[in-house]
């Protein structure tokens, strides 16, 4: 994948989160790591269409994004998007959450739909659960759900805020397990973090952020084992101390 | 079974509870001159299932309306909504029929007393509907738009099948019992000579002093008839829409 930025810009209110970002990145597996606050998800919600920059532009794979909503929603189509928690309808089973976007954005019938789905779901081991609701699974059970809707559809690129935040480190570890076998076969996806060990273990590149704006970005390697800057040093000790 | 005997039991307690009552004040309960009333109770019994039935309709088409309208973006529809929902709340049911029948209704030549009766009822009860949507709405969470968005949902799809569906779930409760009001409230109607139940109780008893206390007595057992089925309904419909535990 390639991105890049153009004085990307956003604000809440007078707070500017994001201040004139400008960056080219190709990759194929992103970790953006930082202090709360640092807006990364508000950087990953701009990449996902979901939140229009009050300044600039960006481009994924050479096609430039308005802040226009006809052509963000047609962006949106190309991207797979987990949330930090709750990321599933609650009213439908796992199943109906899968088949949902393939069926009634992508126009797929339901029987295809489904068996795409269940097959899916039987890959990442989660077939017993099709028919449950999403108050019926645990929240590992609903991310990894979570994450099988987002790539059912076959996304250009796979978009994932803090996905594990919520969870204990056991459930944790059984969606970032998943991500990794994803991330092995070819999907590419730029995921916010706290999981040092993950971003270094399946990402090829890191960009550290914090209030400052783009504190360091490159190679994961070059980036964890020898930060330049004070910041990213202080970030990555005090999150090794937990 | 243990529910059946629970039931009989809630029965016994409160049958128990009235004829020990009816004892003491020493009143007479004569049911078999009800008889001789039957088709006038059956004429208010009908004249008030379809009051009721158009006053649901009408008065959750103006409350769906009323959350639209607060919705808007031009501030005199959303100040007219919220107005309206205040005075009719803030206001007693039976000084709305007396205004919209004597004085607009007047006004607007609305002479016809069955579809002034509807309207009136609808106007009431769609200010409370229009409440309990509202809440409805606003108690689904902002992000499951968000979400439905980042799947590349249009706003009607993401209204038919994300907003829609939950917010039947969440208000029916809330609606059924407001249905059930619509069902009571509607015996005020007789303040404006609407033949419906209580006119025509209020009728019967003018006449026959003495079935005063069991024309009251049918005049409950018939909207209980009426309001029982809706509460039913609206558990069964809950029951079977259920995705939290």
């Amino acid at each position: 994948m390639k991105f890049e930025f153009s004085n990307l810009t956003v604000r809440f209110g007078s707070q500017v989160v994001l201040d004139q970002l400008s960056e080219t990145i190709e990759c194929k597996a992103l970790a953006i790591i930082g202090p709360s606050g640092g807006g990364k998800s508000t950087l990953l919600r701009v990449l996902g269409g979901l939140l229009p920059a009050d300044e600039g532009k960006f481009a994924l794979n050479d096609l430039w994004v308005e802040n226009n909503e006809s052509q963000l929603n047609e962006y949106r189509k190309m991207i797979g998007f987990v949330f930090q928690s709750h990321g599933l309808f609650p009213h439908l089973s796992a199943l109906k959450n899968i088949t949902l976007p393939l069926i009634h954005t992508f126009g797929m019938n339901k029987q295809e739909a489904e068996e795409k789905a269940m097959n899916l779901m039987k890959k990442f081991g989660l077939e017993d659960s099709s028919h449950k609701f999403p108050i019926q699974l645990s929240g590992g059970q609903q991310q990894r759900i979570a994450i099988i809707r987002a790539i059912a559809i076959e996304p250009k690129l796979l978009l994932l805020d803090e996905p594990t935040s919520a969870l204990d480190p056991e459930l944790a570890f059984d969606v970032l397990e998943m991500l990794k076998q994803l991330v092995e076969s070819g999907v590419e996806l730029v995921i916010v973090t706290h999981h040092l060990g993950f971003a270094s273990n399946a990402c090829d590149t890191v960009m550290y952020m914090d209030e400052f704006g783009i504190g360091e970005f490159g190679k994961t390697e070059e980036i964890l084992k020898s930060p330049k800057t004070e910041r990213l040093q202080r970030f990555i000790s005090k999150i090794l101390s937990i | 079974m243990k529910r059946i005997f629970s039931w009989l039991g809630v029965f016994l307690i409160i049958s128990s509870f009235l004829i020990i009552s009816a004892i003491k004040a020493d009143v007479n309960f004569d049911f078999t001159q009800m008889w001789a009333y039957r088709v006038r109770f059956y004429q208010g019994f009908v004249l008030t299932v379809q009051i009721s039935f158009f006053a649901m309709i009408l008065s959750l088409l103006l409350g769906t309306l009323v959350v639209l309208a607060r919705k808007s973006r031009w501030m005199i529809i959303r100040d007219l909504a919220s107005s309206y929902v205040e005075i009719i709340r803030g206001t007693p049911l039976l000084v709305q029929i007396i205004f919209f029948y004597y004085i607009i209704g007047t006004a607007w030549g609305l002479s016809n007393r069955f579809i002034a009766g509807v309207i009136i009822l609808s106007v009431f009860e769609g200010a409370y509907i229009s409440e309990i949507i509202r809440g409805g709405v606003n108690s689904i969470e902002s992000k499951q738009l968000e979400i439905a968005r980042s799947i590349g949902l249009s706003r009607l799809k993401m209204f038919r099948l994300i907003l829609l569906p939950q917010l039947i779930i969440r208000i029916i409760p809330a609606i059924a019992g407001q249905f059930a009001s619509v069902i009571k409230d509607s015996s005020l109607l007789s303040t404006i000579a609407i033949i419906e139940l209580m006119q025509v109780t209020k009728e019967i008893t003018a006449t026959n002093y003495s079935t005063y206390y069991t024309s009251y007595i049918v005049l409950a057992v018939l909207y209980l008839m009426l309001t029982f089925p809706v509460s039913m309904l609206s558990r069964g419909l809950e029951r079977s829409n259920r995705y939290e535990i």
